[in-house]
């Protein structure tokens, strides 16, 4: 049977919410803004919201920490960011490294599981720390943090601890500088991997937890710490 | 608000696998962590650390000596 309805004056669902439900439960059509959860720290579980019917998912791990100055010590590497179990990850970045090392602080990697469809990037590198003749040495800037998809890379700086990954962006952090005698500065962090996703079959919840931004790493003589790396963070979008 | 570092922590190889930061201090498995996960506040613990008795022994970090 077809039923044409005069929609002339509006159609008004009385005695609806927010839908119209057919037979087949997984196509509704709806009004529902959409629902945006943001975590910003810890762990807990994501309840996906009644008659959602796809998620939208962006998501960096913690940025790694800067090494210290004048061969002090390395930073920290940041923590992971997950979403569900195995199924999203975004790890953090590798810590920066001090100059004696040479090698650059390693951009975290990004895996997408099956049941989810996007890009999983890499963050950026940290640059590695770099040395001078200690016979030439003058105020030298320390290496920067390597950027995540959101950026947050803490600069580098002369005679000053390095510049700390901006909060929430998986930015790695800078290496600490050193005086006017300091031949070495401390190497960059690198940024957190990124995930930008979509999941349309979905389950009831799904667990998270956001990686935490790595140590700095700690001063030489005559020298200053790293900046700490950029912690991590997940935009979940539901549509209905 | 400050937030607190804690090391997860895999109870079967008592290693290390994530650093996160809450609001308060916990213990034992935190909300949306497997059984497996266990929290441990610590401001040193790194990722690869070895856990034994409230103690980490952190992973010695890759170097390269320059000639």
């Amino acid at each position: 049977m077809t039923t044409i309805i005069d929609g002339t004056s509006g159609i008004t669902l009385s005695g609806s919410t927010n839908q119209i439900t057919f037979n087949d439960s997984s196509t509704q059509i709806s009004h529902a803004v959409p629902q945006i959860t943001v975590y910003l720290s810890s762990s807990g579980t994501y309840t996906v919201p009644t008659n959602a019917k796809y998620l939208y998912i962006k998501m960096v791990g913690g940025g790694g920490g800067g090494a210290g100055g004048n061969n002090g010590g390395n930073g920290g590497s940041g923590g992971n960011t997950t979403f569900g179990s195995s199924f999203l990850t975004t790890n953090g970045g590798g810590g920066g490294l001090i100059a004696s090392n040479g090698t650059v602080g390693t951009g975290g990697a990004a895996t997408i599981n099956a049941g989810a469809t996007g890009i999983a990037l890499a963050g950026g590198q940290g640059s590695g720390g770099t040395g001078q003749s200690a016979a030439t040495a003058g105020y030298q800037v320390s290496s920067p943090g390597g950027n995540s998809a959101f950026g947050g890379g803490g600069s580098g700086q002369e005679n000053a601890a390095g510049g700390a990954g901006a909060t929430n962006t998986g930015g790695g952090g800078a290496g600490g500088g050193g005086a006017v005698t300091v031949a070495n500065v401390g190497g960059g962090g690198g940024a957190g991997g990124y995930i930008e996703a979509y999941i349309t079959t979905l389950s009831a919840s799904y667990s998270y937890a956001i990686g935490a931004g790595g140590t700095a790493g700690t001063a030489g003589t005559s020298a200053y710490a790293g900046g700490v790396g950029g912690s991590g963070a997940i935009i979940i979008t539901a549509f209905f | 608000m400050a937030l607190i570092r804690h090391c997860i922590i895999d109870i079967t190889t008592n290693t290390v696998v994530n650093i996160i930061e809450y609001e308060t201090v916990k213990s034992g498995t935190a909300d949306g962590l497997e059984e497996h996960l266990i929290c441990v506040q610590s401001d040193k613990g790194q990722i690869g650390a070895s856990y034994n008795n409230g103690k980490f022994v952190n992973p010695i970090p890759s170097s390269i000596t320059l000639k």
